[in-house]
């Protein structure tokens, strides 16, 4: 089972972040490198890849706000 | 088990990354292709079509222009006419306007004054669709105005897979083929999209070939055809009335020139029942198209046909009047519902 | 002429610059209402797309100083300074932009397409488009034997479109009592102009089109003023047409949303640091002003903003089926 976290180094401090679509729906089953959330820090939007491959769980629903270092969801 | 081509874990686009993809595949294989339009560069287009394609293959083949449509349109006719492949982005359709004669007479009929001498395999790629607030000059569809216009191919995909499939068929094809994408399912962040339009798209070489419309779910009580943000709208409604017990078929045209009116025929021979969603204006429409092709075959129809299209009125900017004259799940639901009530 | 124009022309041009800088910094956070955390265009009290004009003022103030209520002026999809400068009613600009009943049209235009048909004021979302009507607005004046005279303000980028060429010379064939205002801010969205026109300066091709092409350097009012009152004057007097070009800057993106990674690192800062407004108001402290009466021009100029605001805010929404009227008149 491997954490999905906001990488630390995504963005500069202060700015607001939010997941802004999941391209996998929650137990979809995903590969290890593919593109699975997009992450928009004010106006830039961000590619999350899954760290591993497995079924997906989502922890944190689009349109959230989330902060660095979060863990947003899981690959079981 | 699926074909080998479609993995149980494969990787899922959005509309504007499957473009990207589908162009940067094609002009790494094709020297002859070449993209231009305002903002296609260094930003990779404002609606994400070609991100990435002026790192790879440079200015030369991935060229911003000035705000200069009848000029740079004109210029790819001329670029086919040598025997290159121009993709070009007109950003919004409403902007057609402004050089709609180097597309409509000039492009679209160069095979034919020339009787085949000379050809434009030129694709033009336009924004379409609003619901977000955009205004009457940047949220219009115009389906009918292109595809009634001889000498062209018009595309809408309404899934990533398709809108691959769909832009290699275009950039091959030796003729002007108009490539839409709808704004409400491109994947960008910044609008808001459709979940269902981000779907698996294969990494390899392949087609979905134009003039091909596709039963994306399977009914036999009625008939929905739609094209694009519409067919998503078709399938959560298709969704609704199975709960009632009527199993709805939705067609997905893809092509709105050349038209695949046999699938339409097919279809609405078995459900017996036609209803069409339609995103632009509603006179002189698509739907009118549609049901058209069905009447003037003299099939055997349950219900009188319909059409839940947009009225003849130009976008309003407020939410409140824009939403209540948009086309909807719950506009498609009750108007299948009406077509139940009639007992023929 | 020294370039300078009276007092209160003067202490006008600041207060609307002032004026139409609040506006925008109002605007910003409404419009982000509802866009956060994730940035949806659909979403909050100012839905669809937003072009605030800061940096721009001096071109709107410059300009509309010389100009009455029935002058006609089109603009472009950034159009707030203008409409400003031309006397668009307030109120009525900010209900259209959040899309109420009270609205310049009942909700059905928003930002991007804003009438006052007592000041004569137009804008339109297409490059260019508002050119033509500009010389027609101009050629009714003439027919009528009144001494009107229509502006057209245009990007740096509309100088590219065919309209632009097709207005200027019909303008000058029909001696057209037109002037021709090109706010160049450097990009047309992401593309610079070096990489997108062919000549440094887009006053030099007012010679293909036979009329004076006069570049206003240093987003200075001042400097604008003195441009434009020569290029009225002169259409007024029925020398026909002009173009003006003005050096300006954007301070915001192209539309809220752009993360503008096309520009490079520190310029907007550095654009900033010369902000027009700021400069303005130490040239007149300068020039012998009050700063007092400059402090009661901005206190006013920001209590007419705010009203406007509020009044906005407070009214109702239309109903949805007045969407069907005005369809036709």
């Amino acid at each position: 089972m491997t954490d999905i976290a906001v990488p630390h180094d995504l963005w500069d401090d202060g700015r607001e972040a939010a997941i802004s679509v999941w391209l996998y729906a929650d137990g979809d089953p995903v590969e290890a490198g593919a593109v699975i959330a997009e992450i928009m820090v004010e106006k830039t939007s961000y590619e999350l890849v899954a760290p591993s491959t497995g079924r997906l769980a989502i922890l944190v629903a689009a349109d959230e706000a989330v902060a660095k270092g979060q863990v947003i969801g899981r690959v079981d | 088990m699926s074909s080998p081509e479609v993995r149980t874990a494969a990787r899922r686009l959005t509309i504007a990354k499957a473009m990207s993809e589908a162009i940067g595949q094609e002009m790494a294989r094709d020297p002859s292709v070449l993209v231009m339009g305002e903002d296609i560069g260094k930003l990779g287009g404002v609606f994400g079509t070609t991100s990435g394609l002026l790192d790879r293959f440079g200015p030369e083949r991935v060229r911003d222009t000035p705000i200069s449509e009848t000029a740079f349109i004109g210029a790819a006719v001329g670029l086919a006419a040598q025997g290159m492949r121009p993709v070009v982005e007109l950003m919004f359709v409403d902007f057609f306007g402004v050089c709609m004669d180097a597309i409509y007479n000039l492009a679209a009929k160069q095979a034919y004054f020339s009787g085949g001498q000379v050809t434009c395999p030129m694709v033009l790629m336009t924004s379409v669709g609003g619901g977000y607030g955009d205004a009457g000059q940047h949220s219009q569809c115009l389906y009918a105005t292109f595809g009634h216009l001889p000498g062209m191919k018009v595309v809408i995909p309404s899934t990533a897979r398709d809108a691959k499939g769909l832009m290699l068929a275009a950039i091959r094809d030796p003729n002007p083929v108009i490539f839409m994408f709808h704004k409400a399912l491109q994947g960008m962040g910044w609008l808001g999209t459709v979940a269902g339009s981000i779907t698996d798209v294969p990494e390899d070489d392949y087609v979905v070939p134009i003039g091909t419309a596709a039963v994306v779910r399977e009914g036999s009580e009625v008939t929905i055809v739609a094209l694009g943000h519409g067919v998503h709208q078709a399938l959560d409604a298709a969704h609704e009335l199975e709960r009632e017990g009527c199993t709805a078929e939705v067609v997905d045209v893809r092509t709105i020139a050349p038209l695949d009116r046999a699938t339409i025929r097919r279809s609405v021979e078995k459900t017996g029942r036609l209803l069409v969603v339609d995103d632009d204006y509603l006179s002189y429409g698509f739907g009118a198209e549609i049901i058209a092709s069905i009447c003037e075959r003299g099939i055997a129809l349950r219900a009188s046909p319909a059409r839940i299209a947009y009225p003849d009125i130009p976008v309003p900017f407020t939410p409140v009047m824009e939403h209540f004259v948009l086309p909807n799940a719950d506009k498609i639901v009750a108007g299948v519902r009406r077509m139940l009530e009639q007992n023929r | 002429m020294n370039g300078k124009s009276n007092a209160s022309v003067r202490l006008w041009m600041y207060a609307t610059m002032v004026k139409s800088r609040h506006f925008e910094a109002l605007i910003k956070p409404a419009y982000f209402e509802g866009k956060t955390p994730v940035f949806n265009m659909a979403k909050g009290p100012i839905p669809g797309e937003m072009h605030l004009s800061d940096g721009q003022e001096p071109c709107a103030v410059g300009v509309c100083a010389h100009l009455r209520s029935d002058d006609s002026v089109t603009a472009t999809h950034r159009p707030h300074h203008v409409a400003i400068a031309k006397g668009v009613d307030l109120k009525a600009m900010a209900a259209e932009i959040f899309g109420k009943r009270t609205g310049l049209s009942g909700g059905r235009g928003g930002h991007m397409h804003l009438f006052d048909a007592r000041v004569n004021f137009a804008c339109s979302g297409i490059v260019a488009q508002g050119l033509g009507p500009a010389v027609g607005a101009a050629l009714a004046g003439k027919l009528r034997g009144s001494d009107t005279v229509a502006v057209a303000f245009l990007g740096e980028g509309a100088a590219n479109q065919g309209a632009f060429h097709e207005a200027l010379n019909l303008a000058a064939v029909w001696r057209a009592p037109v002037v021709f205002v090109i706010e160049d801010n450097s990009y047309g969205i992401s593309v610079a102009k070096r990489d997108c026109t062919a000549i440094a300066r887009n006053a030099d091709r007012a010679a293909a089109y036979g009329m004076p092409g006069r570049f206003v350097p240093g987003n200075d009012p001042d400097a604008v003023h003195d441009a434009a009152g020569e290029a009225v004057a002169l259409a007024r007097a029925g020398g026909g047409p002009s173009l003006i070009e003005i050096e300006t800057c954007r301070l915001e993106g192209h539309f809220i949303g752009d993360a503008e990674g096309y520009r490079p690192a520190g310029e907007v800062d550095r654009l900033k640091q010369r902000d027009p407004i700021a400069a303005f108001r130490q040239r007149l402290l300068q020039d012998g002003f009050d700063p007092a009466d400059l402090d009661t021009a901005e206190a006013e100029a920001r209590v007419e903003v705010e009203a406007a605001f509020v009044a906005a805010r407070a009214a109702d929404y239309p109903q949805p089926e007045e969407a069907f009227d005005h369809v036709f008149a």
